[in-house]
């Protein structure tokens, strides 16, 4: 507050101040009366603005204390809250030191169990790793061998403290001792990636051998970690080796991802598409494949993506030099060890030979069907021919020979007593005739029905069998004495009737040429011989084979004709000595013959003779 | 021989002297019946279903026995056969193959139509004699045939 001006002029203003009459005039003089005055009020004017002019002063500093007072109790009051805030903190800063302390006693406590929680878990690794592990001193000494490497190497723990690892025979060959213990003092650490042990009973492996050094707080320890690597090394191996085929194989082989891109490429594939693994690999597979085969290789993408292989799949693919070929491929999908599918390996053989060479067979097989067909044809129309030949043989040569001996006999019957005894032998002997061609056309039409109908091969009982033929015959031993001994005979395989027909044609033969002994001996058997190495067909050689034999002791014939024996109409001996039509071991050669077997004779003039055949074997298939 | 004599035996044969030695066979044997004759196929089939000549004849008058051969001109034995067996009226009739073929084709083929014997002719004159005598016997005198209505 700014104090009021104390003096100025106020002359006009005395006039007009109400109350202040002008004074009478007769003192002294009025005017210095009046001067007076005026000098008086002036004074007093003075003094009041002077008096004002303190009044607002003091009002003014009245003022500016109280706003001092206002600001004092101000801070006071903020003082104290702050005293009281800072109290609280004080208080809250005390119980979170309480709370510290705490937790620190117990984190003392629990890193103390850790401590102990830490060399327990430490000891059952040891105890328990799967892989051996050794603890040195200093001086390599063994102070500690886990359970694992113990039984690794076969020596027990209490054999192996307090040696060194080299005074150990599975050790003897590795670096001195002493040389690894100034390695790993110098470099804190020794690595064999592959050391060959042999274990104490002999088994060789191979392994890992890593030694660390450290301080264990009261001085130097070695731990020595010890890996059997064995197995992993043979997996490597056979990795190797099947790296080796696979680079080796003559087929190429193919490795493609899921997407259809080359991941490997062998060289027998850079051999038959010309492409180098450098090349292909990355390159998408359908390169190699024809336009118009693309559709395909789709499909047999999704099959093997579906996990299905494809086996042989014939199919052509494009080499680099843009030749076609044919292959046979082999596709199969490539899993990851979790068993899904990341790819597919393809084996790609080159089979344009063997397509060549299938051709070629196919065409020699077409002709040689043709060749077979006009062939069967040929045979079918002959076959045909004699069929015809013999129905007219069987019709029409017998009714003439039964008109023959029919009206011969009806010349017999009815003219006999008036003919001479010459005409009747006559007539007589043309019906012996027409029966002897009857019978030639009966042999005749038989040895032609063998050559045509198909056998019907099964198990014979042939001991069954020639005892029912000597049942059959038995008319023809009447009146004689004959002995006939049978041997042991095996089963065979053949056609039971036409098997009969040769016992029958073989023991009829040997009783009509006994006919001139006074005791016929007739001996039936089979004995086992080797075979002659030219009569070995097939790989599965069999070594024996059964010849069954029909032994006389009759009049034999001269081995010089044995060639003639089996031909049709041949005969060794004049009609009037033993009849016959010199079919029947024609016969006998063409029964053995369609079952694969041989037959022949041996004999000597008058002194017997002896009709020898085998049959295919049983086991043969 | 007239049509109204019942015929025994229906011999259908075309070699003469096959026929002649068939007959004196029976002769032999005392078989004197009526004996009919056809020289082929077709002359027998007319005789036994009443056609051609033989218009005038009854049906239900069939023969006792038919001797058939097979060997035959125009229509042969085993046509003749598969007609009289396939035929109602005629099915009933026995008839026997007499023949010169030993072939298992017209064997079966003949039992296959139903032929109620298959006999083959020897060419000894006495064993043909005999088998001729035998069927005889036993169709003509033996065999009891169903009784005609």
């Amino acid at each position: 507050m700014k104090p009021a001006p104390i003096a100025g002029p106020v002359n006009s203003k005395n006039a007009l101040i109400p109350g202040l009459e002008p004074l009478p005039v007769g003192g002294p003089s009025l005017d210095t009366r009046i001067e007076e005055a005026e000098a008086r009020t002036e004074r007093a004017e003075v003094r009041t603005e002077e008096a004002e002019t303190r009044t607002e002063r003091a009002e003014a500093r009245t003022a500016h204390a109280e706003t001092r007072i206002e600001q004092a109790e101000t801070r006071s009051e903020q003082a104290k809250t702050r005293t009281e805030q800072a109290k609280a903190r004080t208080e809250q800063a005390e119980r979170r030191t309480e709370q510290a302390e705490t937790r620190s006693e117990q984190a003392e406590t629990r890193s103390e169990q850790a401590v102990r929680d830490s060399e327990v878990s430490y000891r059952r690794l040891f105890e328990a790793a799967k892989d051996g592990i050794f603890i040195l001193d200093d001086r390599g000494r063994i102070n500690d061998v886990n359970p694992f490497l113990a039984e690794l190497l076969g020596f027990s723990r209490d054999e192996m403290l307090g040696k060194t690892v080299g005074e150990l025979s599975p050790f003897k060959d590795i670096e001195d001792n002493q040389a690894m213990l100034e390695r790993l003092q110098r470099t804190g650490f020794v690595r064999y990636d592959d050391l060959p042990l042999q274990a104490r009973d002999g088994r060789k492996m191979e392994v890992e051998f890593v030694s660390n050094v450290y301080d264990d707080g009261g001085g130097k320890v070695i731990q020595c970690n010890i890996r059997d690597i064995t197995e992993r090394k043979k997996e490597e191996m056979a990795s190797l080796r099947l790296a080796a085929i696979v680079e080796s194989s003559d087929d190429a082989i193919i490795g493609k991802d899921l997407r259809g891109f080359v991941t490997s490429w062998n060289a027998a594939a850079e051999r038959e598409f010309g492409y180098t693994a450098s090349e292909m690999v990355g390159q998408s597979i359908t390169r190699l494949i024809p336009a118009e085969r693309q559709q395909e290789e789709m499909k047999i993408h999704e099959q093997v993506a579906r996990g299905e292989n494809v086996r042989h799949f014939e199919t052509m693919r494009l080499r680099k030099d843009g030749s076609i070929f044919n292959v046979s491929v082999t596709v199969s999908a490539i899993k990851d060890s979790a068993g899904k599918i990341i790819g597919a390996s393809k084996v790609v053989r080159d089979i344009t030979t063997r397509k060549k060479a299938e051709e070629t067979i196919h065409r020699l097989n077409a002709e040689l069907e043709q060749r077979v067909t006009e062939r069967t044809a040929e045979l079918e129309a002959a076959n045909k021919e004699l069929e015809s030949f013999s129905y007219s043989v069987s019709h029409d040569l017998r009714a003439p020979l039964r008109a023959v001996d029919g009206f011969s006999q009806a010349v017999l019957e009815d003219y006999g007593p008036q003919l001479p005894e010459e005409g009747r032998r006559c007539l007589q002997t043309i019906r012996e005739g027409a029966h002897r061609m009857g019978t030639l056309i009966d042999d005749l039409l038989t040895l032609s029905r063998l050559g045509r109908l198909p056998l019907s091969k099964r198990a014979v009982e042939t001991g069954d069998l020639v005892r029912a033929v000597l049942e059959d015959l038995s008319p023809q031993r009447e009146g004689r004495q004959i002995e006939v001994s049978v041997g042991e005979l095996p089963v065979c395989r053949g056609d039971a009737v036409l098997l009969k027909q040769v016992w029958i044609n073989l023991l009829s033969n040997a009783f009509k040429y006994t006919r001139r002994r006074e005791k016929a001996l007739i001996e039936v058997g089979c004995k086992r011989e080797p075979i002659a190495a030219e009569d070995q067909r097939g790989p599965e050689k069999k070594t024996n084979e059964n010849v069954y034999f029909v032994r006389d002791n009759g009049t034999g014939f001269d081995m010089r004709y044995a060639d003639k024996l089996f031909g049709v109409f041949q005969r060794l001996h004049r009609e009037d000595e033993y009849e016959g039509t010199g079919v029947g071991l024609a016969i006998v050669q063409r029964i053995v013959h369609r079952h694969g077997g041989r037959v022949w004779a041996e004999a000597g003039l008058d002194r017997g003779a002896t009709f020898y055949f085998t049959l295919e074997e049983k086991s043969k298939p | 021989m007239s049509e109204t004599t019942p015929v025994e035996v229906l011999l259908v044969e075309d070699n003469l002297e096959d026929l002649e030695l068939t007959q004196r066979a029976l002769r032999k044997a005392n078989f004197t019946n009526c004996i009919h004759i056809a020289r082929d196929g077709a002359e027998a089939l007319e005789f036994l279903f009443c056609e051609g000549a033989h218009a005038g004849r009854k049906i239900e008058d069939h023969p006792k026995v038919i001797l058939l051969d097979l060997k035959l001109p125009k229509l042969d034995g085993l046509q003749v056969l598969k007609r009289i067996k396939s035929d109602p009226r005629t099915r009933a009739i026995p008839v026997v193959v007499l023949t010169s073929s030993k072939e298992q084709n017209d064997v079966v083929e003949s039992y296959h139509l139903g032929v109620n014997s298959y006999i083959v002719k020897p060419v000894n004159f006495e064993r043909f004699a005999a088998a001729v005598r035998d069927v005889g016997m036993y169709w003509l005198l033996l065999n009891h045939p169903p009784l005609e209505k």
